[in-house]
């Protein structure tokens, strides 16, 4: 066996041993270790939080790839796209990013951009190459939220658009639709932003959103209406047709102004989404609104056709109330049907210019006098008719100074003002009247006819033969080759002759005039 | 004994010209003058240190993205595992079989084998030297495949570069990946092959002097 020679100290370990210190390669892991958590940090720091979001359907999603974009810059990511648990829906969870902490609210809205064609625009046709993307619209809560149900179409207004929302309550929806737009002095400030059925299935609510400025121009004593269609109206200066643009005949619109009254100070700033009636058209829009509506009742004795429910109630041709119901009665002490017509009248036509009198229901004391006092002056309503071709009728109200004595009957809930036999009765006798003169009138005539017929025109026919004859004899006469043209004509040769002579002798008694002594000279 | 090793010997091998020395004598070669080694300095430290980094590292580099394409239909971004997913779901599943091998089962294969080399060294398990040494020469073979990835990545942000139409982007995945590749490698340098047998005899020599002196 061969001796194996000492190893000295400082030869290095055949196998390895322990060393004291630290070697400098060791900065290589606690490098990289650095690194990996420097990296899991940044990747936590990173993530936002993820939430989850319900679609009816997951059309273009892909997970991992489709992204959530606020502003058009990316702040999520689709991770996940699964059947919800009643599997009647899509969810979608997404991993969010930690810019889009603190946008992630209860109110927050999210929707799927795809390509989209409406009346209003075409939108979203990027999407066509690059593929949908959800868009979201952060709310104003400050209660985070992680569960999100997905509009199916994208929303009309985002909380960055600037501008106010206002309802409006109207009774049918007409042409409208979301996105719809609004104008002010025909100028687009707004759109629909949505509608609604209202609960109780009475109307529409209609949300639009008017964009800041013109946000201001909505005061509280706005009016808004349909601006959908042409607007004609026949007036006594001809046809007015009006429109708002071609584009809301064709799409709807609505449109509002703010109607002024000199003398009164401007209504203020209508609030955040206050509540407007959605009038029919710009006429019935600026129609001063009846606050205040008095009920009354008029029991007609004559037929009341032609009179429907919405009828106007006139005074002196100023339209102050409206048929609202047409009923029967029975009346025992006249042993008959009696006609019950229900108006409405609203007192302000009448005040006006004198804005919050108590003018009041027609209960209170002091119209209950006022109204005592003018049927004592023989104020009545009076059926009347608005035109003879159609037979539309009105109800009149006036003062009749023969009128019968009568009194309002306040006794019922509704009181019931008397009524003046309608002119219509008496128009209808006098018209009677006439054609009965008139019939006579043409019997007149046709008597006188019928002697013209029997006397004057024979004497007639015979004066007639006469006068044919004497033109005849005259046109006889009057021929080239009648007797008296040829003797005429002779005549008058034998004349032109004498005249010849005549002029011979004068020229010789000219020439000599002795000759007229002595005889003519002889040649 | 039936075999010394020429450390054992107290010989080592200059390894710059060759030349053989005797480092308890001369710490230098006498002819070149070059530090001489019995076994590389540090072998199971430094192994220890770089392969403990290229775990670390592999992390992020199969977490993060290693490659960003951006194109007229939107943009994405591709981490190896979901290149391989993709590759596997459109058809290529050849293709997908080579990225998964070159990219995720080689690195990690690499590390675990040197892992296990490093500690049989360090706690001494004597036994398999043969299979041990096999291991080795499969880690140098295979180490050279593993950074398959990096070149595609560079190849083809070198490529595509379309401006508004498409461009790719390396992702801070390819760094880590491309880390782990070289300190895998490092670590395997590093690591001393010849530490396997130095176990083995020394087990043999404690098993006969045990043994002489029963």
């Amino acid at each position: 066996m061969t001796q194996t020679p000492p190893v000295p100290e400082d030869f290095p370990s055949t196998v390895d041993k322990q060393r004291p210190r630290f070697s400098v390669i060791w900065i290589v892991p606690v490098l990289a270790i650095l690194v990996g958590i420097g990296l899991a940090v940044q990747a936590i720091r990173a993530r936002g939080p993820e939430i989850n979001l319900q679609f009816s359907v997951a059309e273009g999603l892909e997970a991992g790839k489709t992204r959530v974009k606020f502003k058009d810059v990316a702040i999520g990511t689709v991770s996940d796209i699964a059947l919800s648990d009643d599997q009647k829906s899509v969810r979608v969870s997404v991993q969010m990013d930690k810019q889009a902490e603190g946008l992630i609210v209860e109110d927050t809205r999210f929707w799927v951009v795809r390509p989209r064609i409406a009346a209003g625009g075409v939108s979203g046709l990027a999407t066509l190459l690059s593929g949908v993307y959800i868009a979201m619209d952060p709310g104003k809560s400050t209660q985070e939220s992680s569960d999100f149900v997905g509009l199916e179409s994208p929303p009309q207004i985002t909380s960055a658009t600037p501008g106010r929302q206002f309802q409006l309550k109207a009774d049918d929806l007409g042409s409208l639709d979301v996105g719809v737009p609004v104008y002010y002095r025909r100028i687009p400030v707004g759109r629909v932003a949505s509608y609604a059925m209202q609960k109780d299935g009475k109307g529409v609510d209609v949300n639009v959103f008017i964009d800041a400025p013109y946000d201001a121009f909505v005061t509280t004593d706005t009016r808004f209406w349909h601006a959908s269609g042409i607007d004609v109206a026949l007036n006594s200066e001809g046809v007015k047709v009006d429109m708002q643009s071609l584009a809301s005949l064709v799409a709807g619109g609505i449109a509002f102004a703010t109607p002024e009254s000199p003398g009164e100070e401007a209504a203020p700033r209508a609030p955040e989404s206050s509540i407007f009636p959605l009038h029919q058209n710009h006429t019935a829009a600026l129609r001063v609104p009846d606050r205040i509506v008095q009920k009354y009742l008029m029991t007609f004795n004559e037929s009341v056709r032609g009179l429907a429910v919405g009828a106007s109630v006139d005074y002196r041709g100023l339209t102050v109330g409206e048929v609202t119901r047409i009923d029967m009665r029975f009346s025992r002490e006249a042993a008959q049907f009696l006609i019950l017509v229900e108006v409405n009248l609203y007192p302000e036509r009448f005040l006006r210019r004198v804005r919050h009198t108590d003018a009041g229901d027609a209960g209170s004391e002091q119209s209950r006098k006022v109204v005592d006092m003018m049927v004592k002056r023989g104020f009545r309503a009076q059926l009347r008719t608005a035109s003879i071709v159609s037979g539309q009728r009105y109800i009149a109200l006036d003062f009749f100074k023969n009128a019968k004595a009568a009194q309002v009957d306040w006794s019922h809930g509704t009181p019931e003002l008397p009524t003046q036999s309608g002119t219509l009765d008496s128009l209808e006798d006098q018209i009677l009247l006439i054609v009965e003169s008139l019939r006579k009138t043409v019997g007149h005539v046709d008597a006188l006819v019928v002697r013209m017929d029997k006397e004057v025109i024979p004497e007639l026919t015979t004066t007639l033969g006469e006068a044919r004859q004497t033109l005849k004899s005259a046109d006889q006469a009057l021929a080239s080759d009648s007797p008296t043209q040829v003797d005429l004509r002779d005549t008058l040769r034998e004349v032109s002759k004498a005249a010849a002579s005549m002029r011979n002798l004068a020229d010789m008694l000219e020439r000599e005039p002795e000759a007229l002594l002595r005889g003519k000279k002889g040649d | 004994m039936r075999w010394q090793s020429a450390a054992a010997r107290g010989h080592a091998l200059c390894e710059v010209c060759g030349r053989l020395g005797r480092p308890a004598e001369h710490a230098d070669c006498t002819r070149c003058g070059s530090r001489l080694h019995a076994r590389k300095p540090a072998s199971i430290e430094r192994a220890w240190a770089l392969l403990i980094a290229a775990y670390v590292l592999y992390i992020p580099a199969n977490l993060l993205p290693i490659m960003e394409t951006r194109s007229l239909f939107g943009a994405q971004q591709d981490t190896i595992l979901s290149g391989v997913v993709y590759l596997w779901n459109s058809g290529s599943w050849g293709l997908a079989l080579i990225v998964f091998g070159a990219s995720i089962v080689v690195p990690l294969l690499k590390m675990l084998l040197l892992t296990v080399l490093i500690a049989s060294v360090q706690f001494r398990l004597a036994g398999p030297a043969l299979p041990l040494t096999k291991v080795y020469r499969l880690l140098e073979l295979i180490g050279r495949w593993s950074m398959l990835d990096v070149y595609v990545v560079a190849i083809l942000v070198a490529l595509v570069q379309v401006q508004s139409l498409a461009t790719i982007l390396p992702g801070p995945g390819v760094l880590a990946f491309g880390a782990v590749v070289v300190l895998s490698m490092l670590a395997t340098m590093a690591f001393d092959p010849r530490l396997i047998w130095d176990t083995v005899a020394e087990n043999e020599e404690s098993s006969d002097s045990n043994a002489t002196r029963a």
